[in-house]
């Protein structure tokens, strides 16, 4: 089956890629995507399929994650300089609906610890939820800034009913190297959530965001 | 507590573990036909002790419809509901393998069948064309009630994924897609019919699985591909103060199930889209424990992680016992086998011989041990443990039609 995308085209594509982007810069750092359609696969039968997948470098820098601590991380979260909240800030918040809007707006996302995250709904009401950024687990064994990171670096692939999809997995400022380990982590995980894996892949294709497409598979 | 820890990191970062090994890093290959046992039959014997019999077999559809829900009603006479991806439904009787009833009438995928908790003779089915359709099968094919939020227009009706009825038989609650940024659970009154109302601010995305707790009637439980399991407490009437806890899987729930016990506290199963196995307590912070796909895998016994998959999880009789069945897509999907988890440990169970398909849906009588397996070749299986003396007997009879079956298909 001749199904393995090798190593050099891999480069090759990503290469193109970033040589796009140079020789016609943008106003704003352009992010990169793979895009996958899919085939012999019927979405209202198989399974469907969606899943996260912590990616080796951080895709989006600029993503601000705001911490919802207890004493001990708030003080962490005050020395290394990351927004923190701690019980008594969500108390005042009130479940006001409007406030919690506001702060679900404020950041890209959040983290709490063990002590708080059990109380989010009742402190603050649905609203984080239906921002789509309820907290994830900070717990004191693992370090703050390396949670951080790996919340940046985690991405999420999903297909709806159309049988393509697309994922960002990177931006232009990331080196050759970064880009080609990002895509393939991407898509080696996208592959092992088919059913068919390879089998069920119609195209792949890599692109930045206003770059043409380059394909890989 | 500090192992609990290091299970949970370890099940964080096992995507890397997967992919990230040096000599495969540049190949971007998974061959599902790479796929096999780790060991060979004699080994694989001594490792899933509990020998479990294939019973018998019935062709529920024809060529390329799957079998992709089912429930059973354990009574005198039990019987199986069978949904299937043509947009009907069947019944079966369970000791026969015999056609009840057929169920046309929806106009879209059936997304889940049950019987109702307290009358045999009655069946709800719930699909994408917005409406949850009951069945009274002393009357046949005919619908006796239909429940759907027409509240913009019978032409607007909300695409439902999963349904469950209150053990009580007052409620039935529905969860619906994303419509528009929205996804509502519903809830009507069984005896009338009317919408009671719904929430529709605590999930974004795709509701996969609704769940009633099997005794406080006023607690549910909802899964979704947006990664949260949402616990509500029904007798609050607005959803700010319903919803209890949001448990974050920071994955995508596919199957959610409750496991209640006397004495215990209870605990939620959940399987993601990615195919690992979360246990919670109801307010838990973290998964008290967690199998990562690998490890199932390796419990299976099985050589390719990324074709192994778990089909469900079922309560058995043993306190704190979770059965989970497993299966690889490698082939037609012909491994099929039960793990045990239980005091933390997961164990293989049983080598269910004899299996045709990918097995999509399942039900498990915990009493009688007996277990219906149904999938993507349209086949209704039923399996049962097998007493010491019929046990070697029996896999000198399958191996001999092994080999003849294999003589017949030479690929």
């Amino acid at each position: 089956m001749s199904s393995k995308v090798s190593r050099d085209t891999l480069y090759e594509c990503i290469g193109a890629v970033l040589k796009n982007s140079q020789q016609k810069k943008r106003d704003f750092l352009e992010t990169v995507e793979i895009q996958i359609g899919l085939k012999n696969y019927d979405p209202q039968k198989d399974k469907r399929f969606s899943g996260t997948v912590k990616l080796k470098h951080i895709p989006r820098p600029k993503m601000q994650v705001c911490i919802l601590g207890d004493q001990q991380h708030c003080d962490e979260a005050k020395a290394n300089n990351v927004p923190y909240m701690d019980v008594e800030a969500l108390k005042k918040l009130n479940k006001n609906k409007k406030w919690v809007k506001k702060l679900a707006k404020k950041y890209d996302a959040f983290l709490a610890s063990e002590a708080l995250i059990k109380q989010i709904p009742r402190l603050l009401g649905p609203g984080l939820n239906k921002a789509g950024k309820f907290p994830g687990l900070l717990s004191h064994q693992e370090a703050m800034m390396a949670k951080i990171d790996e919340v940046k670096a985690t991405i999420k692939f999903q297909m709806k009913k159309v049988l393509c999809l697309s994922v960002a997995v990177g931006h232009v400022g990331m080196t050759e190297d970064e880009l080609v380990q990002n895509v393939h982590l991407s898509v080696n995980f996208l592959v092992s959530l088919l059913k068919k894996h390879w089998q069920n892949v119609r195209s792949l294709h890599v692109k930045s965001t206003m770059g043409p497409p380059q394909r890989l598979y | 507590m500090k192992d609990d820890g290091a299970d949970m990191k370890m099940a964080i970062i096992s995507g890397d573990q997967i992919f990230d090994t040096g000599s495969r890093m540049y190949e971007l290959e998974i061959e599902s036909d790479d796929d096999g046992d780790v060991s060979d039959a004699d080994e694989l014997h001594e490792q899933f002790v509990v020998p479990y019999s294939f019973h018998n077999e019935v062709a529920v559809a024809t060529h390329k419809i799957y079998i992709l829900h089912m429930n059973v009603s354990l009574t005198s006479n039990p019987r199986v509901a069978v949904a299937l991806s043509d947009q009907s439904s069947v019944i079966y009787d369970v000791n026969q393998l015999t056609k009840v009833e057929s169920l046309c009438g929806h106009k879209g995928p059936v997304v889940n069948i049950k019987f109702s908790p307290n009358d045999v003779h009655l069946v709800y089915s719930a699909s994408a064309d917005g409406t949850i359709k009951l069945w009274d099968l002393r009357i046949g094919n005919q619908t006796v009630k239909e429940f759907k939020d027409d509240t913009e227009g019978s032409e607007n009706l909300k695409p439902l994924s999963d349904f469950d009825v209150a053990s009580n038989s007052h409620f039935i609650c529905g969860g619906t897609e994303l419509i528009d940024d929205d996804a509502f659970l519903l809830f009507w009154d069984l005896r009338s019919t009317t919408l009671l109302g719904g929430y529709w601010e605590s999930h974004t995305d795709d509701i996969t699985q609704v769940c009633f707790h099997p005794t406080k009637q006023d607690m549910l439980a909802s899964g979704s591909t947006d990664g949260l399991i949402n616990i509500f407490d029904l007798s609050k009437s607005h959803e700010e103060d319903a919803l209890q806890q949001s448990l974050n899987t920071e994955s995508s729930v596919e199957k959610i199930g409750w496991f209640v016990q006397e004495n215990s506290s209870d605990m939620l199963s959940c399987i993601t889209h990615t195919e690992n196995l979360q246990l919670w307590t109801s307010d838990g912070a973290y998964p008290f424990l967690q199998f990562s796909r690998d490890k199932i895998c390796h419990a299976m016994q099985r050589k390719c992680v990324e074709s192994c998959f778990i089909v469900d999880a079922h309560q058995t009789n043993k306190p704190g016992e979770i059965l989970l069945l497993t299966s690889s897509t490698a082939g037609r999907g012909e491994c099929l086998r039960t793990l045990t988890v239980h005091k933390q440990k997961l164990k293989p169970q049983s080598n269910l011989a004899g299996n045709k398909q990918i097995v999509r849906a399942s039900c498990y009588d915990r009493n009688s041990e007996l277990l219906l397996t149904g999938g993507e070749g349209g086949l209704l299986s039923l399996w049962k443990p097998r007493t010491e003396s019929e046990t070697d007997f029996d896999t000198h009879l399958k191996k001999q039609q092994k080999l003849k079956q294999h003589q017949k298909k030479p690929y």
